[in-house]
């Protein structure tokens, strides 16, 4: 199982001499395991992974959309396999049924915001309304739930035989919890995090700024840390950057937040590494 | 397994209330209840954590002299769980501490996203203890 960061930014893409290293492009993360590939989130990130060389043989794609916040799916009209009509793609994302869906993302998808429609695209697009709590994808086991964060918003949990991992990127997990953290039962997002081989967190603020933003759905660095520990997750990867923190920042909060004995590892997430699994 | 997010939602904000409220499932096992409401129920929930449907249905009443307990399937909280429609009424209720009282009783169906049927949110208003 093979997973690169496409995007770690939150919020918009944010390119300056400060955000070289963790990068600035909005969410987008692959994964591919055994010939089937996975795409979380459609932020401006999946531009460069359209650019790389990183999906030259696949026909068919599956991107799963956590949200519809503009960071999660600016890129999509990118993609450049949707004007193949050899490809097939799949698309995934929180709603009632298909039409749904496609409804949402067509407001995007469309003039004047954009100018290629949904129905522009050459290859075969199908489009599936999550939450399911269990969904195949080839070999690949798939749940998503509901998690605290505006509006209908979606985190996955994907295993094979060996190896599992979780995709929250944007979750304020302890929005109006006067002590965090809470029991494992009242815990947003925990069924999809616990055990997990390695888990991608929002940890957008720090505690500083997650005062002055309670309630704007996100979490701060020591809050997805708790999360990781309480999911007993064994690797963490500290995801959705915000705009305004320089690589310089991430590191300093990343030091200050660390607790000295713990029993997972705890990395920023940057644009670009990949992570081999399994 | 963690409950749904509309549940812990609706506690977080219950914590914050001093509106008596309760949270029920949908099996009607009664799975939080604030503080306020603790004190109608004569019972803390950190203290004493959830109330099963079968040891608190019984304590409800349709008449002042509590003979004979409200069937719950009947009228109420199962019906408002299945029936997705708002439940108000007077009951008597006879608490955790064995204290007969009259209570005003709201219960609305939460239903979630993609039509989900969670549980209810049950409002208890004290009208008088006897």
């Amino acid at each position: 199982m093979t997973l690169q960061f496409w995007g770690t930014r939150g919020s918009i893409p944010t390119f300056n001499d400060e955000t070289q290293i963790y990068g600035g492009n909005t969410s987008c993360v692959s994964l591919v395991d055994q010939g089937t590939l996975i795409i979380f989130d459609a932020g401006s990130g999946i531009k460069r992974l359209t650019d790389s060389e990183y999906i030259k043989g696949f026909k068919e794609f599956h991107i799963l959309l956590t949200h519809m916040h503009f960071d999660h799916i600016q890129g999509l009209g990118f993609f450049g396999p949707f004007f193949n009509p050899e490809n097939k793609v799949n698309i995934y994302g929180p709603a009632i049924n298909s039409e749904e869906l496609i409804k949402t993302l067509s407001k995007y998808l469309s003039p004047p915001l954009f100018p290629v429609r949904i129905r522009d695209f050459k290859a075969d697009v199908q489009f599936h309304a999550l939450p399911k709590r269990s969904l195949k994808i080839d070999h690949l086991s798939v749940s998503s739930a509901y998690l605290c964060h505006p509006g209908p918003t979606l985190g996955y949990r994907i295993n094979n035989e060996q190896t599992t991992l979780c995709y929250i990127p944007d979750h304020e997990v302890a929005l109006g919890v006067p002590s965090f953290p809470k029991s494992t039962t009242w815990t947003s997002g925990f069924d999809l995090a616990a055990d997990t081989d390695l888990l991608i967190h929002d940890a957008q603020y720090s505690n500083q700024e997650y005062q002055a933003k309670i309630g704007w759905g996100h979490s701060s660095f020591n809050q997805a840390i708790r999360f990781g520990e309480l999911c007993r997750t064994k690797k963490l990867f500290l995801f959705h950057h915000d705009p305004a923190h320089s690589d310089q920042q991430l590191e300093e909060l990343l030091a200050e937040q660390t607790p000295a004995s713990r029993n997972f590892e705890i990395n920023l997430a940057k644009e670009g590494d990949r992570i081999e699994l399994n | 397994m963690a409950q749904d997010i509309e549940l812990i939602l609706s506690r977080q904000l219950a914590e914050y209330l001093s509106t008596p409220i309760a949270l029920v499932d949908h099996d009607g096992k009664m799975i939080y209840f604030n503080e306020s409401a603790g004190h109608v129920l004569g019972k803390h929930f950190d203290e004493n954590g959830e109330i099963d449907i079968r040891d608190w249905e019984g304590r409800v009443f349709e008449n002042e002299n509590m003979l004979d307990g409200v069937n719950i399937h009947e009228i109420s909280f199962i019906k408002v769980l299945t029936g997705r429609h708002i439940l108000q009424g007077e009951y008597w209720m006879r608490n955790f501490e064995e204290i007969n009282q009259k209570v005003m009783i709201i219960c609305i169906p939460l239903i979630g996203m993609s039509q989900r049927e969670i549980g209810a949110m049950i409002y208890f208003n004290l009208i008088h203890r006897s």
